[in-house]
C-alpha cells in the first residue's frame, strides 16, 4: 500500500484537491444558507421546529437514494451525474448541523445579554453583529466542522455518481480487485478528515472572543 | 417627567392571566430621584421595562416628556434611556471600556470623546480606569461588574435612567460609598431616575420621592418622611418595619423636637445671675450676645464662691464645644450627645440660636414613637 502511494502520489494530491474542493464549495453554499437560516428561527420561535424537523429528515435520507432521486430530476437539465448532485446533496445534508448549531448558539446567549443589548438601544442588527453573532460563532464553526467532516465521508460514496475525489482510488480498487489501492484511498481519506477536523478545531479556537477564553476566575 | 397614566401588564402564563402592573398611576417630575420599593414579584422590574419598551403595554400609556413612548421609535428611545438590569448582563465579548462605550460608539461620538467618558465614568465609579478598562466582565467580580452596568447607562448621559437593583451586588461598605458618590452626581446632574430597589433603607437614602408597590399598584406615593411618618395602611407600615422609631432618627430634624430657652445676656451682673438660679432651680445659664449668637453656658456651681459685688459673669462663661444645625436629624444630635458627653445642645441658624435639644427629648420622642409602633402593632 505504501508502494501504491509513493508511485502514485502525484495523483493522490490531484484527487485529495478534487475531493477536498467539492466539500469547501458545498460546505460554503450550505452556510450561505444555514446559518442565516438558524439566525432566522431564532427570532422566530415558532418555526424553529418545523425547519430543524425538516433538515432532520433530509439528514435521514440514504446518500444512494438521494442520488437516485435527483438523477432524474437534474437529467432534465443534463447534470444527472457529475458534480452537481455531489454539491446539491451535500448543501442538503449539511442544514441539520449548520442550522441546529447556529439556533442553539443564539438560543443559549445569557438571556440577560441579550436584554441590556435590547435595552440600551441596539437594533436587532447591532445586537446580532456586536454580540449574538461574536458569541455564537465558536458553536457556529462547530456545525460547520460537523459539517465538512461528514461531507469528506459522502463525497467518498458520490464516486458512484461520476464525482471526482479519492473515491476514485477505491472505486478502481474495488473493480481492479487491487485492494492495496483500495486500502491507500480509504487511508487518504481519513487522514483528509483528520487533518481538516484539527484545523477547524483551531478556528473555533480562534473565533472564540477573548472574554470567554479567559476562564472564568469570578463566578 | 414620565406620567404613567393605568398602566396594566398582564401576562398569561399557562392559561393563569397575572397582572404584573395593575392599573398603575403614577408621576415622575424631572430631574427627581423615585424610589419602586416592593417586595418580589410585585411588578418593579415589569414596569421599567415597559418605560423602555422592552414589554408592550396591556392598557393605559406612559409619556416622557408629554410624548407618548409608542409613537417614538424604539431603538431611538432606548438610546436616550439609561437602563441598568437587575441582571447586570454585560457582553462577555467585549472589553470593559467597549461594554461602557458601546451607546455613544453606535449614536456617534468619536473615538477621543468615547475614551475620555469611559475613563471619567470607571473613576466615577471607584474602579482604577488603566486597571479595567480592558479587561473583560468575566474578570470581575460581582460588585465590579454592577458598577460597569451602572457606568454603560450613563455612558451618553440620557436624561433618564431606569435602575434596577443597581447597587444589588455590592458589598456594603462599596455600596454606601456608591449611594453616597451617586447621590453627589445626581445633585450636579439632576437626571430624572426611577430606581427600583427593596431594600427599604436604600429607599430612604436615595429617594427624593418613594413609591411603594404591592400587587402591580402604587400602595403609597411620597418622601421618605412621608413613608415613614405616616404610613397609608398596613401594608406600608409592615415594610417600613418594626424599627421605624431608629429609622426615624435618620430623617426628623432637630427642629422637630427643639424648644425655646431662656437666655441672658453677656454683660449681666453675678448677682443678677445667681438670683436667677435660685428663682429657676437650674444649674446652667446660656449667654448669647446682642445678635443672639450663643457665646457660652455659665455654671451655678461657678459662680456661688463668688461675691464680688461688682463682678459680671463674662469671666465665667464656658464654651459651648459645639452647636447644632436646623437641617440636623435626630441621630445626628444623638450622636454629638454621645460623643461629647453634654446633655443639652443650642441649636443655631446663621450664627443665631434658635432654640435647644436635650437628651430627655431625644428619648421622649424615642419611646413615644415606639409606643405608637407597638399599639399599631397589636392592633393588627
Ligand atoms: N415574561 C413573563 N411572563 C409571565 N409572568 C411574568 C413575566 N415577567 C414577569 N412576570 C410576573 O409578573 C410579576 C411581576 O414581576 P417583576 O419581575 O416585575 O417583579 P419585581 O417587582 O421586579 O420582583 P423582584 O424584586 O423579584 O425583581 C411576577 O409575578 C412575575 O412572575
Ligand atoms: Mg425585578
Amino acid at each position: 500500500m505504501i508502494e501504491f502511494l509513493i508511485n502514485n502520489w502525484h495523483q493522490a494530491l490531484v484527487l485529495a484537491g478534487e475531493h477536498l474542493f467539492i466539500v469547501l464549495v458545498a460546505t460554503s453554499l450550505a452556510a450561505a444558507i444555514g446559518i442565516p437560516l438558524g439566525i432566522l428561527i431564532s427570532t422566530k420561535e415558532d418555526w424553529a421546529p418545523v425547519v430543524i424537523n425538516v433538515a432532520n429528515i433530509i439528514m435521514t435520507i440514504p446518500s444512494i437514494a438521494l442520488f437516485g432521486i435527483m438523477l432524474p430530476l437534474l437529467s432534465i437539465f443534463n447534470a444527472g451525474l457529475g458534480t452537481v448532485p455531489v454539491v446539491i446533496a451535500l448543501i442538503l445534508y449539511s442544514q441539520l448541523p449548520i442550522i441546529r448549531n447556529t439556533y442553539t448558539a443564539i438560543q443559549n446567549i445569557d438571556p440577560a445579554v441579550v436584554d441590556s443589548a435590547k435595552g440600551i438601544g441596539l437594533s436587532t442588527w447591532r445586537r446580532l453583529i456586536e454580540v449574538e453573532l461574536p458569541l455564537a460563532l465558536p458553536v457556529i464553526i462547530a456545525g460547520l466542522r460537523i459539517a465538512i467532516v461528514m461531507n469528506i465521508g459522502i463525497v467518498t460514496i458520490a464516486v458512484y455518481v461520476g464525482a471526482g475525489g479519492l473515491g476514485k482510488f477505491i472505486q478502481r480498487g474495488i473493480d481492479q480487485v487491487y485492494e492495496e489501492q483500495i486500502m491507500a484511498g480509504a487511508l487518504l481519506v481519513a487522514l483528509l478528515a483528520i487533518v481538516v477536523e484539527a484545523l477547524l478545531y483551531g478556528v473555533e479556537y480562534l473565533v472564540t472572543p477573548a472574554g470567554l477564553k479567559e476562564g472564568q476566575q469570578h463566578d | 417627567m414620565i406620567e404613567y397614566q393605568n398602566v396594566v401588564k398582564e401576562y398569561q402564563d399557562n392559561g393563569a392571566l397575572i397582572k404584573a402592573v395593575d392599573d398603575l398611576s403614577l408621576q415622575v417630575e424631572s430631574g427627581e430621584l423615585v424610589v419602586l420599593l416592593g417586595p418580589s414579584g410585585c411588578g418593579k422590574t415589569t414596569l421599567l421595562r415597559l418605560t423602555n419598551r422592552l414589554e408592550d403595554l396591556t392598557a393605559g400609556q406612559i409619556l416622557i416628556n408629554g410624548q407618548n413612548i409608542l409613537e417614538q421609535d424604539e431603538v431611538k428611545l432606548r438610546q436616550k434611556i439609561g437602563y441598568v438590569i437587575q441582571e447586570i448582563g454585560l457582553f462577555p465579548n467585549k472589553t470593559i471600556a467597549e461594554n461602557i462605550g458601546m451607546v455613544p460608539k453606535i449614536i456617534g461620538w468619536s473615538a477621543e470623546r468615547i475614551e475620555k467618558r469611559v475613563q471619567e465614568l470607571l473613576e466615577m465609579m471607584n474602579l482604577d480606569a488603566d486597571l479595567f478598562k480592558d479587561r473583560y466582565p468575566a474578570q470581575l467580580s460581582g460588585g465590579q461588574r454592577q458598577r460597569v452596568g451602572v457606568a454603560r447607562a450613563l455612558a451618553a448621559d440620557p436624561e433618564l435612567l431606569l435602575m434596577d437593583e443597581p447597587f444589588g451586588a455590592i458589598d456594603p461598605i462599596n455600596r454606601k460609598e456608591i449611594q453616597d458618590q451617586f447621590l453627589h452626581l445626581q445633585d450636579k446632574l439632576q437626571k430624572t431616575i426611577i430606581f427600583v430597589s427593596h431594600d427599604i433603607q436604600e429607599a430612604l437614602k436615595m429617594g427624593d420621592k418613594i413609591a411603594l408597590i404591592n400587587n402591580g399598584q402604587v400602595v403609597q406615593f411620597g418622601t421618605p418622611e412621608e413613608i415613614l411618618l405616616e404610613p397609608a395602611n398596613d401594608f406600608v407600615q409592615d415594610f417600613v418595619g418594626t424599627e421605624r422609631a431608629m429609622k426615624a432618627l435618620d430623617l426628623v430634624q432637630v427642629t422637630e423636637i427643639m424648644h425655646e430657652v431662656e437666655y441672658k445676656y453677656k454683660g449681666l451682673a453675678v448677682q443678677d445671675a445667681l438670683t436667677w438660679f435660685r428663682k429657676k432651680n437650674n444649674e446652667y445659664l446660656l449667654i448669647c450676645n446682642r445678635d443672639q449668637k450663643p457665646l457660652g453656658y455659665v455654671s451655678h456651681q461657678d459662680l456661688v464662691d463668688d461675691y464680688a459685688a461688682e463682678a459680671v459673669i463674662d469671666d465665667y462663661i464656658r464654651d459651648l464645644y459645639t452647636v447644632l444645625h436646623p437641617q440636623d436629624t435626630l441621630k445626628e444630635a444623638l450622636n454629638v450627645m454621645v460623643t461629647n458627653e453634654v446633655t443639652t445642645l443650642c441649636v443655631v441658624e446663621e450664627g443665631a440660636l434658635v432654640g435647644v435639644v436635650k437628651f430627655a427629648d431625644l428619648q421622649d420622642y424615642l419611646s413615644k414613637n415606639y409606643r405608637r409602633e407597638h399599639q399599631e402593632l397589636k392592633k393588627a
